[in-house]
């Protein structure tokens, strides 16, 4: 009864438009009251869920990202992507994937990599003739990869929660984030083809050198991440920080684009930005906590190994109830809540935590773009200024291809534990 | 009205200055972290007080969220509703915000207060100054909230976000 | 015991998995208490912090919103002899250990903590000694030379590694896979069964036998729920955690051999060390930075 209740609360909070953080406070407020629980749990397991080490990659990277664009890291990234890929059919489409691929590699997060691509690229596949659902839904889509390549958030975040290696997890995302980047341009390939969307002349190997050359400390960048984790230079949390060191460096000193003056405003956005992550990361921690005293994680264990203990068919269901969840919850709140409980289950049936962390993330990132509640659907049809529903429509190749990219992880687990494997023993 | 903005404006000062202070705190704890450790010299306090900064980039920055629309919401269905249906939806998203907040911050007193008895173990400090972090991201949410149900009745607001560039 | 027959529910939460025997001394526990009370109180247990951490676990025993937990040194936060429970090389053996635990010091201990804790001690459950691991051989203080090690956020442990030669930090537990793995730190300091339970042995090739802190940990009640409780019911609480102690002890003298048994077979090397070298490095750290409340105690345990 009270946990339905909790749940209720819940959803009528979402669709009445409460922040979704609040709605976590009221459901679980509801729940305490009802079973007369004493409400000062609530400030405690807030406290306790934002008093995280890890969780410092949060502002971190968000920091790196807002850094990147104000000191022309970002526009040298999409140029070099576009010296790339710009002169195939639907060109600017394609680039618009390569950026996020290329900028995955030093952010960890979906939201900043939407706004920072996406604030430079819709209005430019606007104004080169591309329809703005496409380019927002381009962006959307594609902004997913970055926390599948490394460096990621959320596999720090899982990495906290189970003590699954972060560094092997980072590995892990490599090759699927690669895939899904691919899988992304061979479906806006074909999209744009069948449009007729535009290209653009191929503007020769000395643009890709020159390209390349301009962004060369901006790529430098990825490499960096990876060799410090790699060699020990720092912890995958403290890379964060690490990432916006260098990117205020090459932002101030090296291109010169990042004024100084700015940066204490850059660090008070970054500071609000991350600040809206954590508070929600704390009010989820309250959730999360009345559903462990319920039992509710071991229920679901057991129903679902009730219905089967199919290792086949548990990936399946694990699958679709992350993207029912995706659907509805933000990923770093659904990840506090499920993540250890769904690991406990894929664990009875066989599956590797590797490879569950794997898959499992990058289900939740696909649920960074699904309606109702997808962040990066958000921010990228408000920079195209468009209502919702003609970029969820747009977006439905996108999320077709990067469900496939899902189910081939999901089932053929080597996607995800070959490089890792490789690299570090 | 012109008071009214001067306070918005000197509440949201304030909230920036702590936040921005506390971040930049944090990124110095990190870097003193990792030098340590190259340099062969750990300090013990670095892991405490990133933590601690942390709490309070949150504590001041949590009320700026809900200004900024940070605090995410999902408008969908809320902002394609006809008529006046979006604004009182609005209203009612910061009520609750601010209510929610407000009805916490006793019981968030109580968590403070318990901390008097103990003391961090690294850097040492009574633990209800930590503890306190929490109180006061509840207080900075019930401020910027009923800020919002004011400036919404007397109609200078919309409910809107409030682009952060406005602020800064 | 029927639902309706339960008068009240106690919530333990701990940190330990569900093959740990504090675990199984925990769910020994409920079984007894409800046993001793005809099924009028129960006990829920929460391993693997799934509860909460265990600084949350007391703060909320003090809220009234968790009645049970088990924790040891992170009490000296609030009770500064608790400080006594992890003070390295303050014990040769568990026999003189256990003659401290349950002796008049240990009394005091358990008074301090009932004080200012607000949470009482009713049992204790003995921890394996700690050990160094590390990809290379440890033996001697002399081979530690700068090891970048890292050490729980307890400002004696870094004291005392610093004064033996090592590079020691304070880094989150989560964090320390990963960085043994990619060389942020090369050692790290632990009882076997958690060297075994984080697979430590995945990227460590030595446990060096330095049993640098013999230590006990409590199985503990909050002081409001204590009070609610009836006098028969607090003596069946005691008589129920004084079963789940020598169940415990059981479980825990079988489960050292079975942990280095595990290690070996995993591909770890033990190394033998020069344990009076250690000892003798350490003694003049520890003795400089305890608090002053417990040092006259720690210079008469060196002192024999
Ligand atoms: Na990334
Ligand atoms: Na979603």
């Amino acid at each position: 009864m009270e946990v339905a209740v909790l749940f209720l609360v819940f959803v009528g909070g979402l669709v009445l438009g409460i922040p979704v953080a609040i709605t976590l406070g009221l459901s679980s407020l509801a729940y305490l009251l009802l079973t007369g629980t004493p409400p000062v749990v609530m400030p405690q397991k807030m406290y306790a869920g934002m008093d995280v080490f890890v969780l410092l990659s949060i502002p971190g990277f968000i920091l790196a990202g807002n850094l990147m664009n104000q000191g022309g890291i970002t526009g040298r990234i999409i140029r070099f992507a576009n010296a790339l890929v710009g002169w195939i059919r639907g060109g600017l489409g394609l680039t618009n994937i390569a950026a996020s691929m290329l900028f995955g590699g030093i952010t960890g997060t979906a939201v900043a990599d939407a706004a920072s691509i996406g604030g430079v690229m819709i209005p430019g596949m606007k104004k080169a003739g591309y329809p703005a659902d496409f380019s927002a839904a381009v962006t959307a889509a594609s902004s997913t990869v970055g926390p599948i390549i490394p460096p990621s958030v959320p596999m720090i975040i899982v990495g906290a929660l189970s003590g699954i290696s972060v560094g092997q997890m980072f590995l892990a995302g490599a090759v699927p984030g690669i895939l899904m980047g691919v899988a992304m341009m061979v479906t806006a390939y074909v999209i744009s083809a069948r449009r007729n969307f535009p290209r653009q002349s191929w503007q020769g190997l000395g643009e890709v050198s020159r390209a390349f050359s301009g962004a060369f400390w901006a790529l430098a960048m990825t490499f960096l991440i990876i060799y410090g984790l790699l060699s020990g230079l720092a912890t995958p949390s403290e890379t964060a920080v690490v990432a916006s060191v260098y990117a205020f460096i090459v932002g101030a000193f090296i291109y010169r684009e990042l004024p100084i003056s700015r940066v204490p405003a850059i660090l008070v956005e970054s500071a609000t930005s991350a600040a809206g992550i954590l508070a929600l990361v704390g009010f989820a921690n309250v959730f999360g906590w009345i559903l462990v005293s319920e039992r509710i994680p071991q229920a679901i264990a057991d129903g679902v190994l009730g219905i089967t203990d199919n290792k086949f068919l548990v990936i399946l269901l694990i699958n679709l109830l992350l993207l029912f969840v995706g659907m509805f919850m933000e990923t770093i709140a659904a990840l506090i809540i499920l993540f250890v409980p769904l690991l406990s289950l894929a664990e009875a049936v066989g599956i590797e935590p590797l490879h569950f962390a794997t898959f499992a993330v990058l289900n939740l990132m696909i649920g960074l773009t699904t309606p109702p509640v997808g962040v990066c659907l958000f921010v990228c049809a408000g920079i195209a200024r468009l209502p919702l529903m003609p970029v969820v429509v747009a977006i439905l190749p996108f999320l077709l291809s990067n469900i496939l990219v899902l189910l081939a992880v999901s089932y053929y687990a080597p996607l995800a534990t070959w490089l890792p494997r490789l690299l570090i023993n | 009205m012109r008071r009214a903005d001067k306070i918005i404006h000197l509440i949201t000062r304030l909230a920036q200055c702590g936040a921005g202070l506390s971040f930049a705190l944090l990124i110095l704890a990190v870097l003193v972290q990792i030098t340590g450790r190259l340099i062969g010299f750990s300090a013990v306090w670095t892991e405490e007080l990133t933590r601690y900064a942390l709490l309070f980039t949150v504590s001041f920055g949590a009320g700026l969220a809900f200004r900024s629309g940070d605090l995410v919401n999902v408008d969908v269905v809320c902002e394609f509703l006809p008529g006046r249906a979006p604004w009182v939806l609005r209203l009612v998203a910061a009520l609750s915000t601010g209510g929610l907040a407000l009805y916490l911050l006793p019981h968030a007193w109580r968590y403070v207060s318990i901390g008097k008895m103990q003391t961090s173990p690294a850097l040492g400090v009574r633990m209800d100054y930590i503890h306190f972090t929490v109180w006061l991201l509840l207080l900075f949410l019930a401020v910027f909230a009923a800020l919002r149900v004011l400036g919404m009745l007397t109609g200078a607001e919309d409910g809107k976000p409030v682009k952060p560039e406005e602020d800064l | 015991a029927p639902l309706e027959a339960q008068e009240m529910t106690l919530k333990l939460g701990h940190l330990a998995n569900e093959d740990n025997p504090w675990h199984l001394a925990s769910e020994k526990f409920g079984e007894e208490l409800s046993a001793l009370t005809d099924g009028r109180i129960a006990v829920e247990v929460f391993p693997n912090e799934s509860l909460g951490k265990e600084i949350d676990l007391i703060n909320g025993m003090q809220l009234g919103t968790v009645d049970m937990t088990i924790t040891g040194e992170s009490l000296q936060n609030w009770a500064p002899k608790a400080a006594l429970l992890a003070v390295p090389y303050a014990f040769q053996t568990i026999e003189d250990m256990d003659a401290f635990a349950s002796g008049p010091v240990g009394d005091e201990i358990e008074a301090q903590i009932v004080e200012k804790v607000q949470i009482r001690p009713i049992a204790y459950f003995a921890r394996g000694a700690r050990d160094l691991t590390s990809n290379r051989p440890i033996a001697h203080p002399d081979d530690l030379n700068g090891l970048k090690m890292r050490v729980p956020n307890v400002p004696l442990f870094v004291d005392v590694w610093s004064a033996l030669g090592a590079n020691p930090g304070p880094m989150a537990f989560s964090e320390v896979f990963t960085s043994l793995q990619n060389g942020t730190i090369e050692a790290q300091e632990n009882p076997l069964a958690l060297i075994r339970s984080a697979s430590f042995n995945e990227v460590q090739s030595h446990v060096n036998l330095t049993d640098h802190v013999r230590s006990w940990i409590y199985l503990t009640i909050a002081e409001s729920t204590w009070n609610k409780l009836s006098e028969e019911d607090r003596a069946a609480v005691t008589e129920a955690a004084a079963r789940a102690q020598a169940y415990e002890r059981e479980l825990f003298e079988k489960s050292l051999a079975d942990d280095r048994a595990y290690l070996e077979s995993k591909g770890m090397t033990f190394v033998e060390v020069d344990a009076a070298a250690f000892q003798a490095a350490a003694k003049d750290a520890v003795l400089a930075n305890v608090n002053d409340e417990i040092k006259p105690i720690v210079e008469d345990l060196f002192s024999n």
